[in-house]
């Protein structure tokens, strides 16, 4: 186990996944998981954090930050998702940082220096979207620059509104390094969105209710 | 109250006797954050931030702007309710939140960050039923006869020990604070103007004008204000001219006139001694008068601890974790919007 605090807690709930992973910002994903759980994410929070934990052998003091998705998407889940991550972080005494939720659509699907739509349903037609760059040239850094903040658009805007740019979405199946991979939220990148934050410095998270 | 926890804690020394617990409580089922912290039924710390100004002009809660706002500031209503008690979380041996019943969204945030903040810290979690806590701010030892009257509840209640409730009566329809409030807007005394209503009641004539008594010839345990509310406004619309102070003062008389008779009914068939009123319209001058004029070993919350607040719950979490009734599961509890107080043994 790294010592000292280092590691970083992602954490997403603004979609029927509930997305947890621990980040070590030295080596990458220690501990992933993604699963759908519906509207139950108050309910199993805990649990999955804790055999997120157990399945890398982290323990509280070994973590520095926690970032936590703050939407686009269900307004009930992103507050079920920021109020476990401030309650976390306040208990470790380190900092929680919000991060879009259209970041833990997940990076590992898109290669370093490359852009990326990052789109989700947002009912009634429309998507959310965002436009999002992998910048870290470090493979096993699977963290975004967001390029603008998130938005809400007709489903049909989205080709014209990014024209050239692939497009990531929440629950469609893109194909990349020959595979077939349903795209579901994945919380690395927002555990790397939460690098650098020190315990009370900064904004808490806002939720973006689109 | 006097209930000594089961406790880790190492606090005092040289005192052989458990320490009682010191339990963080939270609150946020319906508009008001509340963060509190008891040690052995002490209230240490009792912060609210309430959101009452927020929904004022919308003449009710608005349950989506009630869950934003719970989520703003439950961080710093938990800082100052440490600052407040003098201690750290290191201190803590448990937290305890609401978990239903109240406003789904508002109850996620306070549950989801209560039991972060445990699994975080390493302590237990204890989830608390809303109105155990009003019950147990009220610092009486059970057996006794609850009756719960605020703006979302009217019902009577045997307890015969924490988290052993029956359930003997409710409201049909409205409950009596919501009508408070219901008549202090037909009265243009804005919202919520349940206590305005009060006040202005104190200055009125309580036999000017004839209202209907709710359930009249009933011999049953259960209200009903709905009827009383719509005859106000038909009085009003029939006779603009009538002093408001005469109709807040009849419509009071009428209504804890309504909840002494019943509540003396439920005392007398369930042959218990000793009342617990709780609930927002604890706080009701007449209705505490008129309890005691019957001779009735009644309590009440103390006025700071009347309306929703995160203390009770630390009191009531304090309680359970006594007793040991606590669920199996307890980080595994949801948000609970229609939870009844019979169920809370769950």
């Amino acid at each position: 186990m790294s010592a000292g605090g280092s590691l970083l807690l992602g954490l997403d709930c603004s979609t029927p996944h509930l997305a947890v992973a621990v980040v070590d910002p030295r080596s990458g994903t220690l501990a992933a998981r993604s699963d759908d759980v519906g509207r139950a994410h108050a309910a199993l929070i805990a649990e999955a954090l804790e055999a997120l934990l157990g399945a890398c052998g982290a323990a509280a003091r070994d973590f520095a930050a926690v970032g936590v998705g703050v939407g686009p998407g269900s307004y009930t889940g992103v507050r079920v998702g920021v109020a476990a991550a401030l309650g976390v972080a306040r208990a470790w005494g380190v900092g929680c940082v919000g991060v879009s939720s259209l970041a833990a659509l997940p990076a590992t699907l898109v290669g370093p220096g490359a852009r990326v739509v990052a789109a989700s349903d947002a009912r009634r037609g429309n998507v959310y979207a965002q436009l999002l760059e992998r910048r870290d040239p470090r493979p096993w850094a699977v963290s975004y620059v967001e390029l603008e903040a998130p938005r809400k658009l007709g489903r049909s805007e989205l080709t014209a509104e990014y024209p050239g740019v692939p497009c990531l979405e929440y629950r469609t199946v893109a194909v990349a390094h020959g595979t077939e991979t349903l795209v579901v939220p994945e919380a690395s990148a927002l555990a790397w969105g939460a690098a650098g934050a020190a315990a009370g410095a900064g904004e808490p998270p806002k939720p973006h209710y689109l | 109250m006097g209930a000594s926890g089961t406790t880790r804690s190492a606090r005092g020394s040289g005192d052989l006797s458990p320490d009682p617990a010191l339990v963080l409580g939270i609150d946020t089922s319906c508009d008001d954050t509340g963060v509190g912290i008891a040690l052995g039924g002490k209230v240490l710390a009792n912060v609210v931030e309430s959101q009452t100004a927020l929904h004022a002009r919308f003449g009710g809660v608005m349950p989506e702007l009630a869950s934003r706002e719970h989520l703003e500031v439950i961080d710093d209503v938990l800082s100052r309710a440490l600052a407040q008690a003098g201690v750290g979380l290191q201190d803590l041996d448990a937290v305890a939140a609401t978990r239903g019943p109240g406003l789904v969204g508002a109850l996620l945030v306070g549950l989801s960050y209560g039991k972060a903040l445990a699994w975080g810290l390493g302590l237990p979690f204890v989830p608390v039923h809303h109105l155990e806590g009003h019950l147990a701010a009220a610092g009486a030892d059970p057996p006794f006869v609850a009756l719960l009257a605020s703006g979302g509840h009217t019902a009577l209640f045997a307890v015969p020990d924490w988290g052993a409730v029956t359930e003997l009566g409710r409201s049909r329809d409205d409950a009596a604070g919501e009508a408070f409030d219901k008549v202090a807007r037909l009265l243009g005394l804005g919202y919520p103007g349940g206590a305005a209503l009060a006040r202005l009641a104190a200055a009125g004539d309580d036999t000017a004008v004839a209202l209907p008594f709710p359930m009249q010839g009933d011999k049953g345990l259960e209200f009903s204000f709905s009827g009383l509310k719509t005859a106000v406004a038909l009085l009003l619309e029939r006779d603009p001219g009538v002093r408001p102070a005469d109709v807040a003062a009849s419509f009071e008389r009428v209504v804890v006139g309504s909840l002494v008779s019943v509540t003396l009914r439920a005392l007398a068939r369930t042959g218990l001694a000793r009342l617990v009123v709780a609930g927002g319209v604890a706080a009701n001058v007449r209705l505490r008068r008129e309890f005691a004029a019957a001779g009735v070993d009644v309590s009440f919350p103390p006025p700071a601890l009347a309306t929703d607040n995160g203390a009770m719950i630390a009191l009531a979490g304090a309680m359970r974790l006594a007793s040991g009734r606590v669920p199996e599961h307890p980080l595994r509890a949801d948000a609970e919007p229609y939870l009844p107080l019979t169920g809370a043994a769950r």
